[in-house]
């Protein structure tokens, strides 16, 4: 059938349907079409949809996602017992229904559950999980600022710190606009993992937003081989890297060796603007300091960042927190921090290679070599 | 140059070179959607050795140019 023929055939449709006899044009075929009423007795509401059991890719996509925003108010979710990749690519900014997962001890994969959702700028309501896998559930989670703070705080962790085979990597990576990660759920992201799927391994890499880390808690699988990798890689905002320690202050042990805790990858400042100011972290480019006039009259906005190593956010002090907080691995091998020594030359905390030996020693006397590039 | 204190041993790597293990170490990455195992370096220029560790551990190399 010709196109002028498909046209004349979606003409006659719509003329069917509102009684008119009259030709129309191409551009007022869409309102027609649109004041056409439907429903009233025909039976065309939609059925409650209850999303319920294994619910892998169940909102994937852009088609589901496009369903979601026209009946989302039709679904609820009730004893979901996976969610891995549940909402991959997903194309909005909310998710218009609370997740109810599957309650008591069944294994529940929240891997991936938000993996991809590039605009999703907040996580529904998320009742008590016992998660198994939670690898990657961020991952690409581009506009999502913030979570709510009690996030996590009725799951049920029992699996991720106690079953070596789960995997907890990369569970914030690439979440570019993420300001901080709410320290009852932080304080979870530990586990006895002895291979690459720590939850350290990844954690915040390219978090170029997030302001600090503060409590990191120690992982107690014994690692030999590095599972710190990209855990603060262009983490570009990060001002503080500091691990949980005793109530007293003394450190916690850990069983590491060569752990190697990375921060020249930019740690604290940025290598192009636009990754700051281009996603959602709500940063504007007035937050930018670029001379000493600057860095005098922001240094105490929370938004600030620079583009200078000089006015690195991470400097010495930052380093001295992070070493006093580091956990004594002195009996089993040796880790090693790598710091970039002229980071926050201009700024109030000076410059890392200002660190002093006394300094340094407290993490030599722990199991970690301290390294300048 | 070599300096003591705090049972610290400094060491800075000559011009132009740059610490790395002296053992390598590889780590695992992602690429292309398959898991690689690739070297990974030190490329430091100065080191704070203490107790727990040793000079043996690390070799001079020249500096790479990315760093």
């Amino acid at each position: 059938m010709a196109l002028i023929n498909k046209l004349s055939a979606i003409g006659d449709a719509i003329r069917e349907k509102t009684g008119d006899t009259e030709l129309m044009t191409l551009d007022a075929m869409p309102a027609a079409i649109r004041g056409i009423e439907t429903g009233g007795g025909g039976g065309t509401e939609i059925e409650p949809i209850v999303l319920t059991g294994h619910c892998n890719y169940a909102c994937a996509g852009q088609l589901a996602g496009i369903y979601i925003s026209l009946y989302g108010d039709t679904i609820s979710t009730k004893d979901i017992t996976s969610s891995d990749s549940m909402f991959y690519n997903y194309p909005f900014e909310t998710i218009p229904f609370k997740m109810n997962m599957a309650t008591g001890t069944a294994y529940i994969a929240l891997s991936r559950t938000f993996s991809n959702a590039r605009k999703l700028k907040s996580v529904p309501e998320f009742n008590a999980a016992y998660p198994y896998n939670i690898t990657a559930m961020f991952d690409y989670c581009e506009s999502l600022r913030e979570l709510p703070e009690d996030f996590g705080g009725d799951w049920n962790w029992e699996q991720v710190h106690t079953i070596s085979s789960i995997d907890a990597s990369d569970i914030f990576s690439n979440c570019y606009s993420l300001r901080r990660i709410p320290e009852t759920f932080l304080s979870q992201l530990w586990g006895v993992q002895t291979s690459g799927y720590a939850p350290v391994s990844g954690m915040c890499s390219n978090c170029f937003a997030l302001d600090e880390l503060v409590n990191i808690p120690i992982h107690q699988g014994k690692l030999t081989s590095n599972r710190f990798t990209g855990m603060i890689s262009r983490c570009f905002r990060l001002r503080e890297c500091i691990f949980e320690t005793n109530e007293d202050g003394s450190p916690k042990t850990a069983n590491w060796k060569s752990q190697v805790i990375d921060f020249t990858s930019n740690t604290g400042w940025v290598n192009d603007r636009n990754n700051i100011l281009f996603h959602n972290s709500g940063i504007t480019a007035d937050k930018e300091v670029t001379n000493d006039a600057s860095y005098q009259a922001l240094k105490n906005d929370p938004d600030w960042f620079s583009c200078d190593v000089a006015y690195s956010r991470y400097n010495h002090d930052s380093a001295v927190n992070t070493i006093n907080s580091l956990p004594d691995c002195s009996a089993t091998g040796t880790n090693t921090l790598k710091f970039t020594g002229a980071a926050g030359s201009a700024t109030d905390g000076g410059a890392i290679n200002t660190l002093t030996e006394e300094e340094i020693a407290v993490a030599a006397a722990r199991g970690w070599t301290v390294t300048f590039a | 140059m070599k300096t003591t204190n705090f049972n610290l041993v400094k060491y800075e790597a000559d011009e132009g070179y740059v610490f790395d293990w002296a053992e390598p170490r590889f780590i695992t990455v992602f690429e292309d959607g398959k898991e690689i195992e690739v070297q990974e370096h030190l490329y430091a220029t100065t080191l704070f050795i203490g107790a727990n560790d040793t000079i043996e551990n690390y070799i001079e190399v020249k500096k790479p140019e990315e760093v």
